[in-house]
Formats: C-alpha cells, sequence, structure tokens
C-alpha cells in the first residue's frame, strides 16, 4: 500500500483520536485553548516523525534478528523518551523560537500514548518504513486537527449554557463524540492496510 | 491495619474512581468497550499490572534512588505489562488479537504511573497492593459499565449471549467509535450529579 | 541517604533491575512460544481447511491437516486439497482493501473450476457486528460447494440478476469490496491455469 494513501487515511479515516482513542490523556486537559493545541499538536507531530522512523529501524534491524520481539514494549519506551530529551535538547541550543513554542510540550508527549501506539501499530500491521513514517506524520497531523477542532468547539461552549454536570471534561468527550460521527463521513474514500 | 485497608479500597473504588474522578488513562479503555468479554479481560490485565506495580515499586522504594525513580517505575510496569501479554497471547490468542495493541498501550495509562507516584512512593508494599487492585477494580467497573451499554445496545447481546432477541435492531453507532465517546460523556455527567445530590 | 543519590549506586541499581527483569522475561519468553507457535500454526490450518470446506476441531486440525492438504511448491501459501489419493482441488490466499482496512483470507477452488470449495477470512479490520460479520458462520458458509458464474464476475450477491450469494445488510460497502477482492483473485487464478 503506498506511503500517500496511509498518510491520508492515518488523518482521515484512521485518526488516533477518534477512530483509535489515543492520546487523549493530553488531548483532554490542553484542547482549552486553539493556539496551544496547535503547538502541542505540531510537537507530537514532530516527535510521531523521528520516532517512527527510530522505533521501526531499531525493531527491524536490532529485536528481530536478535529474536527479542518480546522486549519491544520496553525498548519503544525508551526510544521514545531518549528521542523526546534529545530533541528537547537540540530545539533548546539552536532554535530559540521553536523551542518556546514547543519546548514546554516536549516532555509531555513522552507519557502521550499516541506515540506507543503509533509504534505498536505498525509493527501490528507489518508496515515498511517509508509507510510507518507516513503512517507516524499522518497520525500528527491527524492528532492535531482534531485538537485544534476540539479547542475551537470548547472555546464556544464556554460560553453555552451547558448542564452542571457536564461541564469540563464531560462536554468535551461529547463534543469528540460528535466529531468522531462526522469522522466516519470519510470512510471508504480511503483504506489503510 | 484492617480497617485502614478496607478505607483504601472503599475510596480507591468508589469516591476517587481513576476513570471518573481523574479522567485519566481513558486511553486505553474505549477502544476494548464495544463487548463485555473484551473489557473484563482488559480490566483484569490492568488490575494485575496496578496491583503488582505498586506492591513492587513500593517494596523496592526504599532503594530506589530518587531522581531514576520515573524510570525505574516504567521498567517495573512494562515488565508486567509484557509479562500480560505473552500470558495472553500463549493461552488465549484470540482475546490477544481483539485487544491488540490496547494492552501494550496499559504501558502508558496514566492511572498505574499516578498510584505509584501518589500512594505507592509512600506506602509499604501490601497497602500499596491494594490501592493498585482496588483502583484496577474501580477501571474495570467503568469499563463494563460502558461496555454493558454498548454491547446490549449494539449488539443485543451481553458477554455474547443474546439478550433482546431477533426483534431487536441493533444500533450500529454504539459500536463504533463515537457510542464510546457518548457514553463516557454521559457517564461522567451521571457521577457529577451523584457527587453533588451527596454533598447538599 | 547520601549514598543512594550517588551515580555508581543508580547505575548498579539500574543494571540489576535491568539484569533481573531481563531474566524474568527471558524465561517466560522461551517456555511459552512453543505454545503460542503451536496455536498460529493451528489457526492458519484451520483456516486453510475451512476454505477447502471442511471443519475441525482443535483436536483433529493437525491429523486432518496433514492427510488432505499439501503445499504446492514454489508457491507461497497454496496448497493442494486431497480425498484419498484424488485431488479435488486448491486453496489460495487473497488478500485486499475492505472499507476499513485490509483483509486476508483463503479461497478454495474445486479442480474443475466450476464451483468453490469454501472461503475463510483470516484478518479484518472492519467494524464488529456490521462489515465484521464476514467472520460468522452463515457469510462464509454460503461459500461452500457455491457454484461459480461461467465468466467473470464469478460471484454476484443477490438480488441482482443471476446472483450467487447474500450480501451483509446494512454493510454493503464492506460486501462489495470483499466480492470484488474474491472475483480478481478467482480471475487471476484461472488465467493463470489457463495459461499453463
Amino acid at each position: 500500500m503506498s506511503p500517500l494513501v496511509i498518510f491520508f487515511a492515518s488523518i482521515f479515516t484512521n485518526n488516533m483520536i477518534l477512530a483509535n482513542f489515543l492520546g487523549m490523556c493530553s488531548f483532554l486537559a490542553i484542547s482549552s485553548q486553539i493556539r496551544t493545541s496547535v503547538n502541542l499538536g505540531q510537537a507530537v507531530t514532530f516527535v510521531l516523525a523521528v520516532t517512527s522512523a527510530a522505533n521501526w529501524l531499531v525493531y527491524h534491524y536490532i529485536l528481530v534478528p536478535a529474536g527479542l520481539e518480546v522486549y519491544r514494549f520496553i525498548v519503544f519506551i525508551i526510544v521514545i523518551a531518549a528521542i523526546v530529551q534529545l530533541s528537547e535538547m537540540i530545539i533548546e541550543r539552536y532554535f530559540d523560537s521553536l523551542y518556546y513554542a514547543l519546548g514546554i510540550f516536549l516532555p509531555l508527549i513522552t507519557v502521550n500514548c499516541a506515540i506507543l501506539g503509533v509504534a505498536l501499530f505498525m509493527i501490528i500491521r507489518e508496515y515498511g518504513f517509508l509507510q510507518s513514517i507516513a503512517f507516524g506524520v499522518g497520525s500528527g497531523i491527524g492528532w492535531m486537527m482534531a485538537i485544534a477542532m476540539l479547542a475551537g468547539i470548547r472555546v464556544r461552549i464556554e460560553k453555552a449554557p451547558v448542564p452542571e454536570g457536564l461541564k469540563g471534561a464531560g462536554i468535551a468527550v461529547i463534543a469528540t463524540g460528535l466529531m468522531a460521527l462526522a469522522f466516519i463521513g470519510f470512510s471508504g474514500i480511503i483504506n489503510i492496510s | 491495619m484492617a480497617s485502614k485497608s478496607k478505607q483504601v479500597m472503599k475510596k480507591a473504588i468508589l469516591t476517587e474512581n481513576p476513570v471518573l474522578r481523574q479522567i485519566l488513562g481513558i486511553c486505553s479503555a474505549l477502544a476494548v468497550t464495544n463487548l463485555m468479554m473484551n473489557s473484563l479481560i482488559m480490566g483484569l490485565a490492568l488490575t494485575f499490572v496496578t496491583g503488582l506495580s505498586s506492591f513492587f515499586i513500593s517494596a523496592a522504594r526504599k532503594y530506589t534512588p530518587k531522581h531514576i525513580r520515573m524510570i525505574v517505575q516504567t521498567m517495573i510496569i512494562a515488565v508486567l505489562v509484557i509479562v500480560v501479554d505473552v500470558l495472553l497471547r500463549a493461552f488465549y490468542p484470540t482475546m490477544s488479537k481483539a485487544l491488540g495493541p490496547y494492552v501494550g498501550l496499559i504501558i502508558t495509562n496514566c492511572i498505574i504511573m499516578g498510584r505509584a507516584e501518589a500512594f505507592a512512593m509512600n506506602n509499604p508494599p501490601v497497602l500499596a497492593f491494594l490501592d493498585g487492585v482496588a483502583s484496577g477494580i474501580g477501571y474495570t467497573l467503568v469499563l463494563l459499565a460502558i461496555a454493558f451499554v454498548r454491547e446490549l445496545l449494539g449488539f443485543g447481546s451481553l458477554f455474547g449471549f443474546p439478550v433482546l432477541g431477533a426483534s431487536w435492531t441493533n444500533w450500529t453507532l454504539m459500536i463504533m467509535p463515537p457510542g464510546a465517546f457518548f457514553m463516557l460523556g454521559i457517564l461522567i455527567w451521571i457521577t457529577n450529579n451523584k457527587k453533588e445530590g451527596g454533598q447538599a | 541517604m547520601k549514598k543512594r543519590n550517588s551515580l555508581i549506586y543508580s547505575v548498579l541499581f539500574m543494571i540489576a533491575l535491568t539484569a533481573f527483569t531481563t531474566l524474568i522475561l527471558a524465561v517466560l519468553d522461551q517456555s511459552t512460544r512453543p505454545r503460542v507457535e503451536i496455536q498460529q500454526q493451528m489457526e492458519t490450518h484451520q483456516a486453510i481447511l475451512f476454505s477447502a470446506g471442511i471443519e475441525s476441531t482443535e483436536e483433529n486440525v493437525e491429523s486432518l491437516y496433514t492427510e488432505r492438504m499439501k503445499p504446492v511448491a514454489g508457491e507461497e501459501n497454496v496448497y493442494e486439497y486431497y480425498e484419498g489419493s484424488e485431488l479435488k482441488g486448491h486453496v489460495i490466499p487473497f488478500e485486499g482493501s475492505l472499507l476499513w482496512g485490509s483483509a486476508t483470507g483463503y479461497l478454495g477452488i474445486a479442480e474443475d473450476g466450476k464451483s468453490l470449495l469454501g472461503m475463510d477470512i483470516v484478518s479484518n479490520a472492519e467494524t464488529p457486528g456490521l462489515g465484521g460479520r464476514i467472520t460468522e458462520d452463515w457469510f462464509r458458509k454460503q461459500f461452500q460447494s457455491l457454484a461459480l458464474k461461467e465468466e467473470p464476475p464469478y460471484l454476484i450477491y443477490r438480488p441482482a440478476a443471476g446472483g450467487n450469494v447474500d450480501a451483509i445488510t446494512g454493510a454493503t460497502q464492506t460486501s462489495e469490496s470483499l466480492r470484488i477482492i474474491l472475483n480478481k483473485t478467482l480471475t487471476e487464478y484461472f488465467e493463470k491455469k489457463g495459461g499453463n
């Protein structure tokens, strides 16, 4: 399957949040402002692009030849944590403005389930190297789109008369459900494999 | 001691229920809640990991260097998740397939780390174990509650047994992702109202 | 207290922890690996047998498989199906995209090329209870001893003219995608066979 198809499928039909429920912890916590949501989304996309490549290489060139697939959960976590640390250091040193935009979010991302989820999905679905990168970047952009849209909705909802018990997380979850419902409309346009 | 254990259990299951009160760790929860059986196994796997990880983290807390405690905790949790994954693959392959990557994602479940940091680091192993198990049970109950409605309306069955009869029209929406989001929202609503009612 | 935060202690602690946990996992992995492999093999064999129209249980799957199935040399995942010494048909793999994701499975074709022996889905990502019903017995069993059309398309859903299979109500797209994959697989199979 072409990496391009995987790229678009992971944005629309197999969106990390709306179809796979991944990355929701930070999704609900951060999505109250559009600006910060987009910044976090960019950081996630960046980390996903790098980690999906790194994890793929580590899995196929180190773990599989050594017969150590059983340790993949631990290895993926370590690779992700190391890359996040490393990119934080590099960005801080060389890209000052970027650091102010993304820097504070980078440590948060290590525990974002979407990152590990992408690594696990690409192994289960037996993607090749380019496919994995396309999947990683697409998932990141899909995640950013969903979180930015939810932030937009939440800004409006704040002024609406929401029942007391639903305020905050409750209505955010239901709004996400409506978004997921809308995204079902994309099904059948493209497939992921 | 006994009354303290009981109090810890009660607090973790009801009043501080991990999913509802902290809205943490719903990531891996929702995807498996379209069937009661998947939710039950997922809940048990999670209870196993939270209980034992709390136990080991607490047991090792006096020997763990402070500044590397996060990586030690992650390591212990990841090892337990791998144990669950290997056992499922060996003894319940169909379930292992059905849960797919969501077993591995238990690692990033915020509840476990949360319990480790908040409770296991400051309490003796047995108490930490009970706290972990109770958190896991509370989590399982939430999963089962969501799965109950989703499977009942979406398939007309419970644990795979048809209960609503052939004339029932399945609500396909309930099986698809939006159904899970709606159910979680409603569940949060109900518990928020309950809490206010209790306080008034 | 001071000792606990020293670099050497931290490094030693991590090494000890890693060594201990790695050991546990290695033992667990080694002890369950044969079981996992047997189970995976059994699953595949059951699917292959089902595609030839034979239902097997966990107990008799291996004996049935060795008795009835013979892998075709030089072709991956293609099997000859024998009853006694008589060649009854071939089981071939298929693969393609359904509505939500890719699916794989096996298709059994009788030696005369006029009917199917059966069909089984090994993996799919369709919505459970909807497109996912392609794995239900009533759907899969329709393909057992199913008379094929004489020319492509070999499979047509009822109520269209000349239909020979039932689609899944409410899962039109999944059913249609599956039909296209199966027809394509059949066309390729017959072309290759005719060419020989």
